[in-house]
C-alpha cells in the first residue's frame, strides 16, 4: 500500500473516525471494505497524540510546528508498519503524523492497530507508538503567544552519539 | 529543514568524515552535537565515499509524536 503517512495540519476528529471505521476492514491493496477482512478482525486499538499546553518560562504552548525529512520518513513509516504487523500478528496497522502547525488540544499523531484478539492489538499499538518516537525523522518547535518559539530536543539515543572522525586514510 | 548546496573541489570532500570536518569549520555550532547522517536517504558510516550530486542529511535527535 502506497499511501502518505503525513498530513498537513491537525488530524481532525471526523477524519479519525473514518480511518477507525476502515482499519482492519479493508483489503490492504485495494482500499475497499472487505467482509473477509472484517470477519477476521476482533480488536481495534487506537492511540492519538494530543498537543499539550505546556508551560515554559511563564509562557504557554499555543501550537507545535512539525517538520520531517521526507521521503525518508515516509519509507521508515512504511517499514515500521510492515515490521510491527508481522511481529505482533496484526491484521492491519496504520500510522499518521501531522506536518506544519497543530494547536494545543488538537491531534498530531494517530496509530491504529487491528488484530483478531485484544492482546496483539494492544502490544502492537504500543510498539508502533514507541517506534515512531524513536525512529521517525520528525522534529517539532513549540510556538508561544508572544511570537517566541523553541525547538524541542529529542532524546540522544546511542545511534545519535557523536563519533570521532575516521577518514578512509586514518582508518588504514 | 535547511538545504545548502556545496561547491567543493573534486576530491576535497571525498568521504563523509572530510565533509563533517569541512562543515564544522563553517558551522562551529555543529561540533560535539549529536546527529545521524543519511546519504541519498540511507544511513551511513564515517568512511562512506561521497560523489557529486549526493544528498547528505544531518539529522538531529528525533522529537516526533
Amino acid at each position: 500500500m502506497n499511501r502518505s503517512h503525513f498530513i498537513e495540519g491537525p488530524l481532525l476528529p471526523c477524519w479519525i473516525q473514518e480511518q477507525m471505521s476502515l482499519c482492519g476492514r479493508e483489503q490492504p491493496d485495494e482500499q475497499m471494505f472487505s467482509q473477509v477482512a472484517a470477519a477476521a478482525t476482533g480488536a481495534l486499538a487506537s492511540f492519538q497524540g494530543i498537543i499539550r499546553a505546556d508551560a515554559w518560562q511563564g509562557q504557554t504552548v499555543q501550537a507545535i510546528e512539525y517538520s520531517a525529512y521526507l521521503p525518508l520518513a515516509e519509507r521508515l513509516f512504511a517499514q515500521m508498519e510492515q515490521r510491527i504487523t508481522r511481529q505482533y500478528w496484526l491484521a492491519d496497522l496504520r500510522i499518521w503524523h501531522s506536518l506544519g502547525q497543530v494547536r494545543a488540544g488538537e491531534c498530531s499523531m494517530l496509530v491504529l492497530a487491528a488484530s483478531g484478539h485484544r492482546a496483539e492489538a494492544f502490544d502492537g499499538l504500543r510498539a508502533a507508538v514507541e517506534a515512531v518516537k524513536a525512529e521517525a525523522p520528525v522534529w517539532k518547535r513549540e510556538l508561544f503567544a508572544s511570537g517566541q518559539s523553541r525547538w524541542v530536543e529529542g532524546p540522544v539515543s546511542p545511534q545519535f552519539e557523536p563519533e570521532p572522525f575516521r577518514t578512509k586514510e586514518n582508518n588504514k | 529543514m535547511e538545504r545548502v548546496e556545496l561547491a567543493a573541489d573534486a576530491g576535497a570532500l571525498s568521504d563523509l568524515a572530510k565533509l563533517r570536518m569541512h562543515l564544522e569549520g563553517l558551522y562551529p555550532g555543529l561540533i560535539g552535537k549529536a546527529y545521524r547522517v543519511a546519504i541519498n536517504q540511507e544511513f551511513s558510516g564515517e568512511g562512506h565515499d561521497l560523489h557529486d550530486g549526493d544528498e547528505i542529511a544531518f539529522l538531529p535527535p528525533y522529537a516526533g509524536g
